[in-house]
């Protein structure tokens, strides 16, 4: 009986994955996400998140326009063929053609340029305001839930409160309220986005607090502060990553959104949102104005959504697997 | 010597009264509760769903706090103590839990879960803490190579000695198995129940186990007790439970166990029908009066209690049984 | 591939209990579901046959089956709840079946379906046909689902872990009014456990499954009496019994196999204290030992018979 044992570790989990054989026998080719590996019979090996989801299609495809999406981002100024902001009224409500690729708005502004540099504006919002509601709505939604009674009380009527109103309705008036421009939505998506999160994460916290292995770390002397860190958090953290995922494509159209109400981006800076909103007058004549940031924002929020799925899947509970 | 003492416990829970609804009503899971347990013995806990031996359990170990009476371990009264030294009672005192699937955090692998009393107590350096690990694996019967594995990895069966080894970590003088074995498969179920007889004589402990089956009940403990509706109706050896119980409930439980031998069950009488009443209007008198086959006026009025009728055995019923087993059989 | 059930034969007469005892992962759970054509894709029956009174049933269409699962073969599930709809009242959601299948008139049903409930031994049955099934108590709603399946007049009942989820004063009222019920129902009975004292309670022949296969299969009396299969008789050895306290159990050591990719020799040999060279040599079929008595173990079946008999006499 031979024994071999392999070691990498997981980045995505920081889990270190222990790949043994027990039993040399028939060998027999493994692939586990990129890599493939030898084992014989019997043996077992784990896969972890991060393997599956690089096994998942789909979610390959969604991560993939991402990557491609942030690096255009960053390279903006390499990429754009023009200035974003420079006005040419000559040539206003161009048609597409070699010098303006996607045609000019009704400025005469390049309108491939002016996405390009969208992407920074646009994706950047909408992570800066996920990591403000996960900052808020993770320790309200945990200590609300684990600690309950009459914190949990207040805390759940004030959600309720804010859950009562349309979210994107008072978000309009948070921002209406501060004045235009981009911070102000920020903070207004976030005050009111927030509330949400804190909901499940409430409810998940619950639903673990439930379960006998709490129990079991308290009976061993275990602190509360290590029962939220160690216990409650790593079962609570992978679902609400799945979901900030998935809404980052509704965060993106919320911030256009809210930008075509005038109230976001404020020109001259090319925001996704806002050129939808500068395109609409136009309509008729030149639909080529509304039709290319629709499909950026169709195309950002699709990745997310397939990205979301995928990592769904590859955090499900049984997270690390033996095939 | 006496190890723990548990007096007059109450736990009453409260039903969540509606927006428009005028009262909240008690549940009266544990309803003064008085038993004791001494050093090295094993008292097994029956009854049915509902009766209140897992709160019991609970409130004995201090998870849930107690609305009246005392709990005594080891001299101290437990139901007084501050956090700091709640902290130093768990070394004393562990439990086993049913459910081998929630028990165990998914995300942990199972040294670190064996490990986390060890190092909630700062025992020894986290070298000598994975030994320990190991060692205990060993005495639970699991592969010590396996530490490295998530708790999803292993059988049911398999889980429990996990959550056996937990337990153990700290070296407790009382454990409390909370139907450790319910979920099991049967040939598991004997396995686990074997370990646990041995790691009682091996490192000298004492059980306080629960369960709904008088089977296995009888065959880990030396004392039983018998719960209903949130208080206690007999206790006396599990080697006389067979022969010697005489509270109708306890006649009734034991009638309810299967026949081992298919050619026992053409003559079988049922003592009991019906079901376990509400525990929130449980009935006045003797709990047990509406599905007891001998009770008379007195028992509807009066609630009899808990007293000795020999040498380590005590009936709460009027008619202290013993008469009642005459007209049982009779 | 996961072979969940592997070769698996028996017979249940009428009038006749035959229970299916194994622990979880044998394989009984999904035979049943097999019989009743509810495997689930990617599970799929690769071969076998299932004949109800000389009807092979795998040759049956989709809607043939459905009509059938509800009147020739009648079902009770391990928990009632999720089997009743729980915003019918039991009244309802039994005189619809009864108007469904036996095609009688509305009030004659709810006569019919007060009567059922009486005969299921549920007090006051008259009150109980106007309550939700969150209602009732677990034992009343398995009572009820009992009643269901009875008010059809199968040909076939299956009761799943029928008493698992009860207390055990319930579950001995609820096997005590089982065997008065099969006695006058006429049915054959198929009875899925795990629970030995519940196979000692109902029936009255038994097939012992393990990973998927029967290893043992005979009179309720001669499997309780002369276990062949080592497993069985480990099995036997496993429960505790009252009033033997110092006895020891003997449990069957180590865990049931997987069921992916079955070794191609006996399976229980690795647990098995037994177990000799000729074991290896393939997977042993079941074979009648005695008449009515047969088991798969290649000790058993090399032994001559009578050595056999006189060895579980001893």
């Amino acid at each position: 009986m031979s024994k071999r044992e392999f070691r990498c570790l997981d980045l995505l989990t920081g889990v270190v994955l222990v790949l043994e054989s027990i039993e040399a026998g028939t060998e027999k080719r493994v692939k586990a996400g990129m890599k493939s590996f030898t084992f014989g019979t019997g043996e077992r090996f784990i896969i972890s998140p991060i393997y599956r989801l690089a096994r998942d299609k789909m979610a390959l495809i969604g991560l993939g326009i991402i990557i491609v999406i942030v690096a255009v981002g960053i390279f903006a100024p390499y990429l754009a063929p023009h200035d974003p902001v420079q006005v040419d009224l000559n040539q206003k409500l161009a048609r597409p053609s070699a010098t303006y690729p996607l045609g000019t708005d009704h400025l005469g502004r390049c309108i491939l340029s002016r996405l390009i540099y969208g992407t920074r504006v646009s994706l950047s919002t909408a992570m800066l305001v996920l990591t403000v509601i996960i900052f808020i709505s993770v320790p309200a939604g945990t200590i609300s839930g684990y600690v309950g009674g009459r914190l949990d009380n207040i805390v759940m009527r004030v959600i309720d409160i804010l859950l009562a109103f349309p979210g994107l309705v008072l978000a309009l008036v948070v921002a209406g309220m501060l004045g235009p421009g981009l911070l102000n939505v920020m903070i207004a998506l976030g005050a009111v986005w927030w509330v949400g999160y804190a909901r499940i994460i409430r409810g998940m916290v619950l639903s673990v607090k439930e379960k006998e292995f709490i129990l079991a770390a308290r009976s061993c002397g275990t602190s509360n502060s290590k029962i939220i860190f160690r216990h409650i958090l790593p079962n609570v953290l992978s679902p609400v990553i799945v979901l900030a995922t998935l809404d980052m494509g509704s965060l993106i159209l919320a911030i256009s959104g809210l930008s075509f109400l005038g109230l976001g981006a404020q020109p001259p800076v090319p925001e996704w949102g806002a050129m939808l909103n500068d395109g609409r007058p136009y309509m008729q004549v030149a639909p080529h104005l509304m039709l290319f940031p629709g499909l950026a924002i169709m195309l950002v929020v699709l990745a997310f959504n397939l990205l979301g799925d995928g990592l769904r899947d590859a955090f499900d509970p049984k997270g690390i697997m033996r095939v | 010597m006496r190890l723990l003492e548990v007096d007059d416990l109450e736990k009453y829970y409260r039903t969540r009264g509606g927006l428009f609804s005028s009262g909240r009503e008690k549940v009266h899971a544990v309803d003064g509760i008085s038993f004791t347990m001494d050093r090295e013995e094993t008292l097994g806990l029956v009854g049915e769903s509902g009766c209140g031996k897992s709160t019991l359990a609970r409130l004995v170990a201090r998870l849930e706090e107690p609305d009246g009476g005392r709990v005594i371990f080891a001299g101290k009264d437990i139901t007084e103590l501050s956090e700091k030294e709640l902290q130093e009672l768990r070394c004393e005192m562990q439990v086993i839990f049913q459910d081998t699937y929630s028990s165990l955090n998914p995300r942990l692998t199972v040294s670190s879960i064996i490990g986390e009393p060890l190092a909630n107590f700062h025992v020894g350096t986290r070298k000598e803490q994975k030994e320990r690990v190991q060692e205990l694996l060993e005495t639970v019967g699991l592969n010590p190579e396996h530490a490295t594995r998530y708790p999803h990895e292993f059988s049911g069966g398999q889980r429990q000695r996990i959550g056996i080894a937990r337990a153990l970590a700290l070296r407790p003088k009382l454990v409390i198995c909370d139907e450790p074995v319910s979920n099991l498969d049967v040939s598991i179920q004997a396995q686990i129940l074997n370990l646990l007889k041995k790691l009682k004589q091996e490192f000298g402990l004492s059980y306080l186990f629960i369960s709904h089956d008088l089977a296995v009940i009888s065959y880990i403990s030396d004392r039983v007790a018998v719960m209903y509706l949130g208080k206690i109706v007999e206790v006396l050896k599990s080697r006389d439970l067979a022969t010697e119980a005489c509270h109708p409930y306890t006649l009734a439980l034991l009638a309810a166990v299967p026949v081992s031998d298919p050619r026992l069950r053409e003559g079988k009488e049922l003592i009991v029908k019906g079901e376990p009443p509400d525990p929130v209007n449980p009935p006045a008198g003797c709990r047990f009066h509406p599905r007891c086959p001998w009770a008379e006026e007195k028992c509807r009025r009066e609630e009899p209690v808990l007293k000795s009728v020999k040498a380590g055995h005590q009936v709460a019923c009027h008619f202290e049984g013993i008469t009642m087993r005459g007209c049982g059989s009779g | 591939m996961v072979k969940a059930v592997n070769g698996v034969s028996f017979d249940v007469k009428s009038g006749r209990t035959l229970a299916i005892v194994g622990e979880s992962g044998s394989g009984k759970t999904v035979t049943v579901l097999s019989l009743l054509g509810l495997i689930d894709p990617p599970g799929k029956i690769v071969s076998g046959e299932i004949y109800l009174d000389g009807r092979n049933l795998l040759g049956l269409s989709r809607e043939e089956l459905r009509r059938l699962r509800g009147k020739d073969m009648a079902l009770v599930f391990q928990d009632p709840m999720t089997s009743l709809n729980p915003v019918f009242t039991i009244g309802t959601q039994i005189t619809e079946t009864l108007i469904c299948h036996m095609g009688i008139a509305g009030a004659e049903a709810k006569i019919e379906a007060i009567e059922m409930l009486k005969r299921v031994g549920l007090p006051h049955p008259e009150k109980i046909i106007k309550r939700y099934p969150f209602q009732l108590s677990g034992g009343q709603r398995q009572r009820v689902m009992i009643a269901l399946a009875l008010s059809m007049n199968p040909r076939v009942l299956i009761a799943d872990e029928p008493t698992t989820a009860l207390d055990v004063t319930v579950q001995a009222q609820i096997l005590y009014e089982m065997r008065q019920l099969i006695k006058d129902c006429r049915a054959g009975v198929i009875l899925i456990t795990h629970d030995l004292g519940v196979v000692a309670e109902l029936a009255d022949e038994v097939a012992v499954m393990y990973a998927g296969s029967i290893v043992e299969y005979g009179d309720v009396y001669e499997i309780f009496d002369n276990p062949l299969h080592p497993y069985t008789k480990a099995l036997l050895k496993s429960i505790p019994r009252l009033g033997t306290k110092d006895e020891v159990l003997r449990p069957v050591l180590g865990q049931p196999p997987s069921l992916i990719d079955l070794p191609g020799r006996c399976a229980f040999l690795p647990r098995c204290e037994h177990g000799a060279g000729g074991c290896r040599a393939g997977v042993p079929s079941l074979e009648e030992i005695i008449p009515g008595h047969a088991v798969a173990c290649h000790r058993v079946i090399t032994a001559k018979p009578e050595e056999v008999t006189l060895r579980a006499l001893a």
